[in-house]
């Protein structure tokens, strides 16, 4: 019995173990390398006509094949002229052809199913001068805000993260002011044996830092430094990963010039000293950040798609920000 | 294993396996105990042992006098020194000093009130002299308030009634015999006023009230009355302050009656809570009430009154004597029955201070 049981275990573990490394392959890359590029020591500047190699650059000694297709190297330009690299991710998210609980061996607790707060979720109400009447429908907008976000495609089955919105209404402090507000949305990565994991009905509740998203309602300041994409409805920040919508006729954007001459975008305070009623929702700013794995892993094209920061990413690029924001603002 | 069913006996060397072998045990990820969960408390330590102390020598003009602990290889200090407290053999430490100070009472109780053994004594031996063999040189005690403050006084009418205020504060210090028999210390009172508004923007009248102390320095010039003057540089304070919004701080309960905020003392004529969340919906630490003040009471009112002694910061080892100024003043904020004095500075119409 014993010896039998010891090699049924066993057996067990190695089966796993090259199951999971088998999943992934690896993808060669396509595209040539600059011909100027040169290898460099770290923190040495190329001579002038040369570029230095990157590490996602075949040749280079700490290369490594993007784990997807047209990521890493093979990714494409974007309008700046910088390389898209979160765009296999994107595509991906269009159209998941993976398993929710796809084992990625390099990250424990990815296949792991994550626990979400179920709704309707305890704004923290600041006190402030606002109503009561103001507080409770910005709260609902909030909250409709939160379930169609949960909703999207990369959020709606969540694995390898637990998340609990967070709603903080701010109000206005001044006699005549404007309601404001913030979501952050943080999917704390499940990460085996460490922290405080707990086991919830709907999966596991983790509390590791992990990357959000930021939804900031009535904002007085932005982060958009670097080029912007504008158009109509809003701008995209494409250095900051930022996006603002824009519901008034008002010039709500002025372009600045930030400390190294750099454009940037800010927003015009007076868009909000317009006469309307102070929970009239004028600008949403949305943002999400990065962890440091994304410095790494996504110029590679070898961060898994189900990642939490994957997640992030995708979710803000296929949201239609402007239709759950138009149907947020009337909500009365 | 005469109880145990055949067939579970069979099966005990492989649970024994699954036992030994951590790394074949099945879900052993999710099964871990919580690292910030609540942590098994210490042991309590052991009671002190207040069975062997420095025996009363003698009681001579309310002043008792110990027998001074013997020496040890590290000198004594000022509380053993002035051989007014009674000191534990096992610790060298006063008997209600260290671990036996008591702990704030109330709501948010539960603090160590670390200068209790200084407040016991001044309150036990108020008219305690200073050592043997000391001559005491008594300071000038100025009993007329001065103004402090470069900015211009508030309005005459507003100015005499805080006036009359803040004399009876600090008449109750100044009364005390210890306050005016202190050692080498000139005394003097200086007040600030201000216009006070807390977050929600009510505002109300304010003054800081300084008693302060100055130790003996240079320049000694003898006064008719025989008392003495010095060129004082460091004026410690213990300051009370009316309508102070900024000097609140967490509560900590209640030592004495009063509430207390760390090593501060608050009096309160308000029916509004003092604390609420941070949030209105409930989540988040207590802070100030933001409609602290009530409106609709006259702005001259004391309804929150701060004594901000000079506490702070008492060493835990009760290494301080109870006869030097600064013990002085921490015993003359704990004594003082400020409700009462608050109570008559704002008048019967006004409510009762808490």
């Amino acid at each position: 019995m014993k010896p039998l049981s010891f090699a049924l275990i066993l057996a067990c573990a190695l089966t796993v173990a090259t199951a999971a490394s088998a999943q992934m392959r690896e993808y060669p890359v396509r595209t040539p390398v600059p011909s100027n590029a040169v290898e460099l020591s770290a923190g040495v500047r190329p001579p002038a006509g040369m570029v230095a190699l990157q590490d996602n650059m075949p040749g280079h000694r700490r290369f490594k094949p993007p784990l997807f297709p047209n990521a890493g190297w093979d990714s494409p330009m974007r309008a700046d002229g910088q390389k898209d690299y979160d765009r296999y991710i994107i595509d991906y998210w269009r159209a998941p052809y993976l398993p929710a609980d796809h084992v990625n061996p390099s990250f424990q607790g990815q296949e792991e199913r994550g626990y979400v707060e179920p709704g309707p979720w305890a704004a923290k109400i600041a006190r402030s001068r606002s109503t009561a009447a103001e507080d409770a429908l910005f709260e609902r907008r909030m909250q409709f805000i939160v379930e169609q976000v949960l909703a999207s495609v990369p959020l709606r089955n969540l694995h390898g993260a637990s998340l609990q919105p967070e709603l903080d209404i701010t109000g206005y402090s001044q006699a005549r002011g404007v309601m404001r507000g913030e979501i952050k949305l943080e999917l704390h990565t499940i990460i085996p044996n460490t922290g405080a994991n707990e086991r919830m009905p709907g999966g596991i509740k983790s509390t590791s830092a992990g990357p959000a998203i930021i939804i900031t309602l009535n904002p007085d300041f932005i982060n958009c430094a670097g080029s912007a994409e504008q158009s109509a409805t809003g701008a995209r920040c494409l250095l900051t990963d930022g996006r603002i919508w824009l519901n008034t006729s008002r010039p709500a954007l002025t372009r600045e010039t930030g400390n190294n001459d750099e454009p940037r975008l800010a927003i015009n305070e007076s868009v909000y000293a317009d006469g309307r009623p102070s929970t009239d929702l004028r600008t949403v700013f949305v943002r999400h950040n990065r962890n440091g794995r994304a410095r790494g892993d996504l110029p590679r094209g070898r961060m898994h798609p189900h990642d939490p920061q994957g997640r992030v990413i995708a979710a803000f690029h296929l949201i239609d920000w402007n239709d759950i924001l138009t149907r947020a603002a009337a909500i009365q | 294993m005469e109880h145990v069913r055949p067939s579970l006996r069979r099966l005990a060397p492989l649970a024994l396996l699954a036992a030994l072998s951590p790394t074949l045990a099945p879900a052993g990820a999710w099964s871990q105990s919580d690292p910030y969960g609540p942590r098994r408390p210490y042991a309590p330590p052991p009671a002190r042992d207040l069975s062997r102390v420095t025996p009363l020598l003698r009681v001579e003009d309310g002043t008792p006098r110990y027998e001074l602990l013997p020496e040890r290889s590290v000198s004594r200090n000022d509380a053993q020194n002035s051989q007014m407290l009674a000191f534990s053999l096992q610790d060298n430490l006063p008997v209600d000093a260290g671990r036996n100070s008591p702990l704030t009472t109330g709501e948010h109780g539960g603090q160590p009130v670390r200068w209790h053994y200084l407040v016991k004594f001044w309150e036990q031996w108020p008219n305690a002299k200073e050592r043997p063999g000391l001559q005491p040189r008594l300071g000038e005690i100025v009993f007329t308030t001065q103004h402090g403050s470069t900015k211009a006084p508030p309005p005459p009418a507003i100015r005499r009634v805080l006036d009359a205020q803040a004399d009876r504060l600090r008449d109750a210090v100044l009364a005390y015999p210890f306050i005016r028999r202190s050692d080498r210390v000139n005394t003097r009172t200086v007040i600030r006023y201000h216009r006070d508004k807390d977050a929600s923007g009510t505002e109300v009248w304010g003054y800081s009230l300084n008693i302060q102390f100055g130790p003996e320095t240079t320049n000694p010039v003898q006064l008719p009355d025989g008392r003495w003057r010095w060129t004082s540089m460091d004026w410690m304070s213990l300051e009370i302050c009316s309508n102070c919004f900024s000097k609140l701080a967490a509560p900590t309960g209640r030592y004495r009656g009063l509430q207390t905020m760390g090593h501060k003392a608050l009096v309160d004529t308000l029916s509004a809570p003092l604390w609420v969340s941070e949030y209105r919906s409930g989540q988040g630490p207590l802070i100030p009430n933001p409609d602290l003040y009530d409106r609709s009471r006259p702005d001259t009112d004391i309804q929150i009154l701060v004594i901000d002694g000079p506490s702070r910061n008492p060493d835990s080892g009760g290494r301080m004597g109870p006869d030097n100024h600064r013990a002085r003043a921490i015993a003359a904020t704990w004594l003082t029955d400020w409700k009462a004095v608050v109570d008559q500075a704002n008048g019967p119409s006004a409510p009762r201070a808490d």
